[in-house]
């Protein structure tokens, strides 16, 4: 799906300096995007306006062309629910739940039907090495295996988009690889990737970087 | 936007399965709609369980008879006044008697034809007018020609009469018995006679009188408008002569019992609803704070502010069905064992259904401010 945003102007405050100014991108389908830049410089903020959880102060955000931040709140909040997966930086799962339902999860709330949901989750533990870990609380599993079942909630409803916020920011290098490995096939199999990174090594071999100031 | 949200179904489910963490909101949800309702069973539960009681007391067949007597026989109450009042708005049955006529039985020896000189055992008679009331008569026939008789619990034995029917005949009657009855309350008294049937418009000579008019009315509320009607309906030489006599007070007092239990009921439990309104929203108001990261993750998986404002609302409902049945068990229980009988169906059903719909009203404010949380504000946040 292109997403693209047009004079994108956000800051949380009505008097504050805003943290995002002017800012207009293109996000091709099928491309993996870096959004690099010092702290506080707005990748995450981009983020979540992007995925529709945030209204920006100014300026325009457009899914296949439909402005799709004027629209009310519930719609915006299915539309992510049915098309974006989203990997946050310190995984968020539900610690009451197990791996296998904090996946689950996902699917049941883009309205996925369970068993179709329940066979993508295991196919998909199982690829991130994480299968064995089906049963436990994200209390019982190391960093790196929460954030690749975080990765595997994102992944469950085949999503159209992908937004990674700093997803291997705690990771060690093997988890970190996996992580990457697993978006850019994401952006192989035709979605739209775009994720919030510090590791400046691994974005300088992208062919598709954004460095925000 | 080709798949469906979840369902409602789905929703209960999985509100159900969140009951456990964080588990303490949650009990202490069910101990607010337990003790609520056992409280109103043991106050207003107990109240309406006595009013009930006391209604079907004041409300007995004796309550809710109206009795026109002409003691000394000199109103001339005219046998035609049954059928007047009979068809009157209200009226259940009516039957009038007229004056005691000893009777024997005619066939035997010395007894027949002799106008109650016989040596035969006589017993009481009394000719009836209106067609008795299965309420009244446990047993017998019920409608009789003019010039049948039943007899009394016993009386055909007295009267020896073969198979319980026969002729007998009295000082200006005669008559044929033709079974026998047992009438029940409030014209028990009847029992000691035998009833002759006469035809409402006073016999061929049209000289019949009345001494007692029995008028039972449908409910012992309308009692003293019907009284009213019959007074004004009586077919009576002199109205001067005429007693009425009526359980008015009983009727009156029956509407103010009713009167003012329910003003007390209304009151009681209108305040324990506002109590366990109030109540169910702090617990829910916590609730949502102790699950604010949470909310905020479903909201950016996904979730809508109506699946949210659902969820806290469903989760408040389970918590609240469950503690309103427990505390409908209960109450019911304590009414048995403190009252010795159980609270009418309608209120043993009412309470429970305006205890969860308390607790559902009291849910909704929480289910707002969940549905209003940030999720970014909340995420942004370690």
């Amino acid at each position: 799906m292109l997403i693209e945003v047009e004079a994108l102007e956000h800051r949380f405050t009505d008097t504050g300096d805003p943290v995002i100014r002017s800012f207009s991108h293109r996000f091709e389908p099928g491309t993996l995007t870096a959004v690099t830049g010092p702290s506080g410089s707005g990748k995450s903020t981009l983020m979540y306006i992007l995925a529709l959880m945030l209204t920006p102060s100014g300026g325009r955000t457009l899914w296949d062309g439909d402005d799709v931040q004027a629209l009310p709140d519930n719609i915006r909040s299915r539309l992510r629910a049915q098309y974006v997966g989203f990997v946050f930086q310190d995984a968020l799962l539900d610690p009451s739940q197990t791996a296998l339902d904090n996946v689950l999860e996902a699917g049941w709330l883009a309205g996925m039907r369970a068993d179709v949901s329940r066979s993508r989750a295991r196919m998909l533990l199982d690829r991130f090495g994480v299968a064995e870990r089906a049963d436990h609380l994200p209390g019982q599993v190391s960093g790196g295996q929460a954030q690749r079942i975080a990765l595997c909630r994102a992944l469950v409803k085949t999503p159209t988009i992908v937004f990674a916020d700093e997803p291997t920011g705690n990771l060690d290098s093997d988890s970190a690889r996996i992580v990457w490995t697993a978006l850019a096939d994401a952006a192989q199999e035709g979605a739209t990737v775009v994720v919030a990174t510090h590791d400046r090594a691994r974005a300088t071999d992208l062919p598709h970087r954004l460095e925000l100031a | 936007m080709n798949r469906p949200h979840p369902g409602f179904l789905s929703l209960v489910v999985d509100a159900a399965r969140r009951l456990r963490r964080p588990i303490v909101p949650t009990l202490v949800a069910v101990l607010i709609l337990f003790a609520g309702t056992v409280s109103l069973f043991a106050t207003t539960g107990l109240a309406a369980a006595s009013q009930q009681r006391t209604l079907e007391r004041i409300n007995s067949p004796e309550g809710r008879l109206i009795t026109v007597i002409d003691a000394q026989g000199e109103a001339g109450l005219s046998p035609e006044s049954v059928s007047a009042v009979r068809f009157l708005s209200g009226v259940d049955w009516a039957i009038g008697v007229g004056p005691t006529v000893d009777v024997a039985n005619a066939t035997v020896s010395g007894g027949g034809g002799s106008r109650g000189a016989g040596s035969g055992l006589t017993v009481p008679s009394r000719a009836v007018y209106g067609e008795l009331p299965t309420s009244v008569l446990d047993t017998g026939p019920r409608i009789l020609a003019p010039g049948q008789a039943l007899s009394g619990p016993g009386l055909a034995a007295v009267l020896a009469l073969g198979d319980g029917v026969g002729p007998v005949a009295g000082r200006t009657i005669d008559a044929v018995v033709v079974g026998g009855f047992r009438a029940g309350p409030p014209v028990t008294m009847l029992n000691d006679s035998v009833l002759i049937s006469r035809a409402d418009s006073g016999g061929p000579a049209g000289q019949d009188r009345l001494l007692t008019l029995w008028v039972s009315v449908g409910d012992v509320s309308q009692i003293a408008a019907v009284t009213e009607a019959v007074r004004a309906t009586l077919i009576v030489a002199d109205a001067s002569h005429i007693r009425i006599e009526t359980s008015s007070e009983l009727a009156q007092l029956s509407v103010d019992v009713v009167s003012d239990l329910a003003h007390s009921a209304r009151l009681t439990v209108g305040s324990l609803l506002v109590a366990v309104a109030i109540l169910i929203a702090t617990v829910q108001f916590g609730r949502v704070s102790g699950m604010a990261r949470d909310i905020g993750r479903r909201r950016a998986l996904g979730a809508t502010r109506t699946t949210i404002v659902l969820h806290i609302l469903i989760s408040a409902g389970l918590c609240a069905v469950v503690g309103a049945a427990a505390g409908t068990a209960t109450g019911l229980v304590v009414a048995s064992l403190v009252a010795g009988t159980l609270p009418p169906t309608g209120f043993t059903i009412g309470v429970p259904v305006l205890m969860v719909l308390a607790a559902l009203t009291g849910s909704v404010p929480p289910a707002i401010r969940a549905a209003r949380l940030d999720p970014v504000r909340i995420l942004r946040v370690p």
